[in-house]
């Protein structure tokens, strides 16, 4: 995210009721610093496998899909370096799985499928996870990580965040009591 | 060794440290002030406050690497991929739990002001007066009627938003204007006061400023507050105190310097200054001063005291009473309570207001419960649910994608704030075996919660709950989650005042009993806790403290 950029989204947002202070502008020369880590090397069928399951779990619609916003590309970072190694390792078994079930269901990869056969796949997958959770001491489930990380990856991404959200970064007020008609999108932060 | 002199040292740049600087250096006193922890300059090293989150790699969540390595600090609601840079590293910092303790620390200059809940409210008269009344813990050696002009002084140079509620047990000061309740939290507050006339819900007050106020400010509503405000808009030592400290010319600011111990001469009666490690090169400096503020936070405030041994004090310095180290108090933030409200789907709200409400003690206040002594607070929250609770919900697809992406019905929450008593044996001692890197001694810390606290809390699980049900929530979920503590992050205690130094180490002006130009003025002076957040208390008497030793060292008495 180009910096210099936000300042200036900023100041439109917050309607130029406020004058950013001048040493603001010093804040776009800080370093990018420690959180800046390298993306995992993920092969492209992979990334295409990630693509597809996520926008089963969050297709596009009058708004983005999942993978319109990359989530296929967050999704090896959060489910790598946050989940327990417990859950990761499910995640990528189940991720295998998937895809295996296709091929022997259907003769092709889960990626190739059409969308109603993705959602029937996946929907068995739930299925599966509603019988898993009611288990004593039920751990981690394929459905449960796969649908969480895209949730989380989909809607702090800038393409969900404003877009099948409304994001203000600086709002600039607080308005306590505002009327609210149905449809009008939720704030993403 | 001219060079090495000042007119005053003060130990810790955070919240209490910050304003004994800013006070020392306005009433024409030469200041150093020694940091611990790195340099974090005002807006320059808030590398993350104007970041999205889509700017983060794992999009501001804990990673696994960070829960491992951090295992206490990464405990903390505040501590993720946008704020660790202002938490410790758990393993520099060793101390050990002789029981679970989470101490909760951030050593920079700023200290944990950057990283504070930023609540404030006064203590009530009868708060200075409990542990007389009921004998647990000595007597405040101040009552409310000393406090209250230096709470206007800090709340008017501060900045503190709230409403004049006129209810006893918080109360009024000098606000800035209140923010507002939604609609969510003016629905349950008229649910709560209809049922129950004693409970009031009022507006959280905050230093937070809603109007421009000493050309800082004002609050722009984005509630990223924990990675350092650019517009200066809430209250820290990095945005307010040390500013106004260093346009004096009086400041000198020393961070990366680990205060050993503080040197004491016995033939003058006086301490003279202290002994610094510097962090990077692990040398041995002195500095030396006519009088000296320990502001390291409560319990490195303690260490220090007990690491500053001496003939005429082998049990660490003042400390002829044997309390120090005892005592040690957190506010038990155990009780949790939520429900879904299904009403009010036509109100929303815009922004992200950087406070909650409030519920002020409503308990011992006119009668006595018959399992407990003292009270609690609730702090609450009404807002409107969002995508994230897709996570909770079945389905996936088109429908699913496009119910969660508009508001769900209101969350209302409610979290105890419990007040704790004063127990001797729960304490600190000096561990000399176990050694920092720095080679300084570290603490076992030994606390738990009493009975008293346990059965508040029983009261507490049952008072939220049914609020929450008198207002008609579905999908309530009350609960104790047993935390220890220190996750309350208001540790109080282990160098208390009081009356005499038989029994307590700092007088009524928080200066040590026995050794007069030694002031004290964090929260390990606290003789009793309260229920409400203390950093205003904590400012309130350093500033007094301030005055006092200023007026006593132009008296020559120090």
């Amino acid at each position: 995210m180009d910096r210099r950029q936000a300042l200036k989204l900023l100041t439109l947002f917050a309607g130029g009721s406020i004058a950013l202070p001048a040493y603001a502008e010093r804040i776009l020369h800080y370093p990018d610093a420690c959180w800046q880590t390298p993306l995992p090397d993920i092969a492209p069928e992979k990334t295409e496998l990630l693509a597809a399951l996520a926008d089963t779990i969050l297709p596009r619609t009058d708004t983005p899909g999942a993978s319109d916003a990359g989530v296929q590309h967050v999704l090896p970072v959060l489910a790598n370096d946050c989940l327990d190694t417990q859950s990761r390792d499910v995640f990528w078994a189940g991720l295998d799985a998937l895809d295996a079930n296709s091929r022997s269901r259907f003769q092709t990869g889960f990626a190739q499928l059409p969308p109603d056969r993705r959602s029937l796949l996946l929907s068995e997958a739930e299925q599966a996870f509603k019988t898993h959770r009611s288990q004593p001491n039920a751990g981690p489930h394929f459905f449960k990580i796969a649908k969480d990380l895209t949730l989380t990856g989909y809607f702090t991404s800038e393409t969900g965040a404003t877009q099948a959200l409304r994001y203000l970064p600086i709002p600039g007020k607080w308005e306590a009591d505002l009327p609210y008609t149905a449809g009008e999108k939720a704030w993403a932060l | 060794m001219k060079k090495h002199t000042y007119d005053a040292i003060v130990i810790g740049s955070g919240m209490s440290g910050g304003w004994a600087a800013k006070e020392l250096c306005e009433k024409g006193l030469r200041t150093l002030v020694l940091e611990r922890g790195r340099d974090v300059r005002h807006i320059l090293d808030y590398p993350t406050a104007l970041l999205n989150p889509w700017d983060f790699p794992h999009r501001g969540r804990q990673t696994r690497a960070e829960k491992q390595d951090d295992p206490v600090q990464s405990i903390c609601y505040a501590y993720n991929e946008t704020t660790k840079h202002f938490f410790v590293r758990d393993a520099e910092h060793p101390y050990q739990q002789v029981k679970p303790f989470d101490w909760i620390r951030g050593y920079q200059v700023g200290g944990k002001s950057l990283l504070w809940a930023r609540q404030t409210y006064r203590w009530a008269a009868f708060d200075f007066e409990s542990n007389l009344k009921d004998g647990h813990g000595a007597d405040w050696p101040i009552r409310y009627e000393d406090l209250a002009p230096w709470y206007s002084y800090v709340e008017k140079f501060a900045g503190i938003s709230g409403n004049k509620d006129g209810l006893p047990q918080i109360p009024d000061g000098e606000f800035l204007p209140p923010m507002e309740l939604n609609a969510g939290e003016q629905y349950l507050k008229k649910s709560i006061e209809t049922r129950w006339p004693e409970r009031k819900m009022v507006i959280g007050r905050c230093a937070h400023l809603t109007v421009k106020h000493n050309d800082r400010g004002p609050c722009q509503y984005r509630s990223l507050c924990e990675r350092g405000c650019p517009f200066s808009a809430y209250f820290s030592s990095n945005s307010v105190t040390l500013p106004a400290a260093a346009r004096t010319k009086k400041l000198t600011l020393r961070a990366d310097s680990i205060v050993h111990s503080i040197i004491f001469d016995e033939k003058k009666n006086r301490a003279t200054g202290v002994r610094v490690i510097d962090a990077g090169t692990k040398e041995m400096v002195e500095y030396y001063a006519k009088i000296i503020f320990v502001n390291a936070g409560t319990l490195n405030s303690t260490l220090i005291l007990l690491n500053s041994t001496s003939n005429r004090f082998p049990k660490g310095l003042g400390n002829d009473s044997g309390v120090l180290g005892h005592y040690l108090m957190d506010h038990n933030y155990r009780v949790r309570a939520n429900g879904r409200f299904e009403g009010l789907g036509d109100r929303y709200y815009l922004g992200r207001r950087p406070t909650g409400c409030y519920v002020p003690r409503f308990r011992n206040l006119w009668d006595q419960h018959p399992d407990f002594v003292r009270g609690y607070a609730f702090g609450g929250r009404a807002t409107r649910e969002g995508w994230t609770r897709g996570y909770g919900q079945d389905g996936f697809g088109a429908a699913f994608k496009d119910q969660i992406s508009v508001p769900g019905d209101w969350n209302l929450s409610l979290h105890g704030m419990g007040e704790c008593l004063p127990r001797f044996e729960n304490q600190v001692r000096l561990n000399t075996e176990k050694r920092d890197p720095w080679g300084m001694p570290t603490l076992d810390i030994d606390c738990a919660w009493g009975p008293n606290e346990d059965a508040m809390v029983k009261d507490m699980l049952q008072t939220a709950g049914e609020m929450l049900e008198a207002a008609g929530c579905k999908s309530i979920q009350v609960y104790d989650s047993h935390e220890p503590p220190g996750r309350g992050i208001h540790e109080m205690g282990t160098a208390r005042m009081g009356r005499d130094a038989q029994t307590s180490m700092l007088n009524a002006w928080n200066q040590l009993h026995t050794v007069p130009n030694v002031f004290v003025t964090d929260g390990s002076g606290m003789g009793s806790t309260a229920c409400q957040n203390p950093s205003i208390t904590y400012l309130a008497l350093t500033a007094r403290a301030c005055d006092y030793a200023v007026k006593e060292l132009k008296k020559k008495n120090l």
